[in-house]
Formats: structure tokens, sequence, C-alpha cells
């Protein structure tokens, strides 16, 4: 699937987004690195472009998000209606069990994963065999963050403030390539 | 004056249950109906619409399992009872207007109010945690289903089992929230409490 280059307004959040280029959700890898200030829309831009154009395709996904220790409640209790014995599990084995029984999800959405839980390499080589698109953002220094470059494309989506328009912030999104080194 | 306060918000409660839920008029569905219009209206000046449709959004699985059943039960007239849909239609009124009822109620219990209360220091810690970690919950609930319903799996269940398991995982889920942010929220209070000087427990 593609999320083809466009605007994207989210009123309710102030935010107005210019996509400059489509969004390739293939079966060929790629990672995406989410970059840009804070209050640019970054987590808006996932929750609402990303995941709802994944969800309007029936395309399965993972996600976490920024507030992780949320969305842990949630973990635990659906891992034990599912049967599976969760009781003195650490976070990081919890959201390894969440990950096998993810199903067919092939594309992980991480949403500053690291401000929880900072071991991207154990991440990765959990979801080597199967995940196939990743999202990932992040303030750390990307050479810590980036799955295995042999295998995926690694893309960089830049967010910048293009102007004020009232209260809205129209947010130019743009794909850089190489990787920032 | 605070306990005035919870006294009459007590009585408005009693005064509900008695008459509503298990007195004369709990068989009348134009009273019930009438109810349910009038807390629904009530709660939308208080708070909001979106409140207002969220909670009603809330009960929704409730209402509609007891829906279930009563029409299941209306069929197969069980326990040779032809009044059972009737009798759903009204559960069905009483529970949203119940629930929405005691909501609007204990929201005007102010923390001021429950440190003017004549009860052990401790015990106005105790209300103070469960008040913060409730009014919590509620954000926290449609964050709790907003992710649940990201989450792949259950593609070969119907639909009706998947909206179970989700819902099932939604009070689980609230119940962990509520039992680690009553403890946690519990013990930094009673500290800062110690911190400050007090004795009295």
């Amino acid at each position: 699937m593609m999320i083809p280059p466009g605007r994207y307004p989210v009123p309710e959040r102030g935010l107005d987004f210019d996509l400059c280029e489509g969004l390739a959700v293939s079966r060929d890898p790629v990672c995406y690195l989410v970059t840009g200030d804070n209050g640019f829309g970054k987590t808006t831009f996932l929750e609402k472009v990303v995941i709802a154009a994944l969800q309007k395709e029936g395309r399965p996904f993972l996600y976490l998000g920024q507030d992780i220790r949320t969305q842990l409640y949630t973990l635990r209790a659906l891992l034990s209606v599912r049967g599976t014995a969760v009781s003195g599990v650490d976070d990081t084995r919890l959201i390894e069990m969440w990950i096998t029984q993810g199903g067919p999800a092939d594309v992980f959405l991480l949403d500053e994963y690291d401000k929880y839980l900072a071991d991207f390499g154990r991440l990765f080589q959990h979801c080597d065999a199967f995940m196939r698109t990743y999202f990932i953002v992040s303030h750390l220094d990307p050479a810590h963050i980036r799955p295995d470059p042999g295998k995926f494309r690694l893309r960089r989506l830049h967010f910048e403030l293009k102007n004020l328009d009232g209260a809205v912030k129209n947010i130019r999104i743009r794909q850089e390539d190489p990787w920032p080194r | 004056m605070a306990t005035l306060k919870l006294l009459l918000i007590t009585v408005l409660i009693g005064l509900f249950f008695g008459l509503l839920v298990f007195g004369p008029f709990y068989d009348r569905l134009a009273v019930q109906a009438a109810a349910l219009g009038g807390v629904v209206l009530w709660n939308t000046l208080r708070f909001s619409w979106r409140n207002t449709l969220a909670l009603l959004k809330f009960c929704l699985p409730f209402v509609a399992s007891l829906l279930v059943f009563g029409v299941a039960f209306q069929f197969f007239r069980l326990l040779g009872r032809d009044d059972w849909l009737n009798d759903t239609i009204i559960k069905c009124l009483v529970f949203p207007s119940s629930l929405i009822y005691i909501k609007i109620l204990l929201s005007y219990i102010t923390y001021l109010d429950i440190l003017q209360l004549p009860i052990s220091m401790k015990r106005r810690v105790d209300l103070i945690t469960m008040k913060s970690a409730f009014q919590r919950g509620g954000v926290m609930l449609r964050r709790f289903s907003w992710y649940l319903g990201t989450y792949p799996g259950g593609g070969e269940e119907g639909r009706l089992k998947r909206q179970a398991k989700r819902f099932a995982c939604l009070v689980i889920a609230l119940y962990l929230y509520l039992y680690d942010e009553i403890e946690s929220a519990g013990r930094l209070l009673e500290n800062r409490y110690r911190h400050l000087g007090g004795e009295e427990k």
C-alpha cells in the first residue's frame, strides 16, 4: 500500500500536514525514521494518518505509543485474556510476547520507545524474521536505532514548520535519503 | 458545610435508588426513559456532549448484552414468563441512568470538601486517592480502548467474540491501572503529608 503525497489536515489538534512524497508500506523492507522538533505532530501523524491508513486497508500492524506505561496495562490484559501467563513478566519480555502473538503484522510503529526501554537491538532482533516496515520516532542518534542496514532501505521523514495559519501549524514532511549521519 | 453537602449527595443517591431502581417507579417505562433523558441532559450541561457520548458508548456493550439475553429469554418464554422484553428494556434504561447520575453527583465533591470532613487524615488520604484515581481512570479508558482497537489478532474469531474479548481486556486494563494508581498516589500523598509534619493517622 501507499500513503499518497498531499495534505492531511488534523484540525482537532491544530495541525495540517503536507506530505511531500508518498510513503510506501509494502513487502520491501523499509525503515522510516521520523524526526522533527517537539510539537510538530509526529505522534499525531502516526496515529491520525499512518495508523488510520493501515486500518482502512485492513493491514495488520503493531504500535508502541509514546505513553507506553499506559499501553502496558492493555498488553498485560490482552495477553491474560489470550491465556498467556504474564505474572512477574518484565516489560521488555511482555512486549516481546505481544509481538510474537502479533500474527501477520509486518509493520511496526515505535513512538519514542527509547524513552522507556532503550534496547532497540533486542527488539529488532526479535522482529527480524517478519517485520517489513518500521516507523520510528526518536530523538536519539539514528545510528543507535537502525535495523539491519543491509536489509532495510532507510528513509528519514523530517517534520518542519512551514508556517502558522492562526492557531494551525502547517507542517511539511520531507523524505530524505540517504540516512542522516 | 462539607459534611452537609456530602449528606445531601448521599440522600439524593438514596432517593434515586429508592424510587427508580428498587422502588415504586422501577417498572414505569416512561418514568425510566424520562430519568435517562434527564441525566443525559444534566451531564451534557455539566460536562459536555462528548463526555456524555463517551459514557453512553461505555454502557453500550452492557446494554447490548442485556438486550440479547432479554430477547432470547422472551423468545423461549423462559420460566413461563412473557415479560422478559419489557423487563430488559427497563434494565437497559436503569443501568446507564444510574451510572451517569452517580457520576454527576460525585463530581460535585471536591478535594476541599474531603479535607474538611471530620474523619482521620488517613481516611481523607484514602478518599482523595480514590477520587483522583477514578477521575484519571475515565480519561485512561478512552486511551485503553483506542490501543486495544489497534492490536491485530483474533481475525479467525467471530465479531461478537472479538468484541467481548476486547471489552474484557478493557475492564482488566482499567482494574490494573486503578490498582497501581491508587497504591502509588496513596503512597505519594502519605509521604508528603509526613514530610510536612503531619502526625495524625
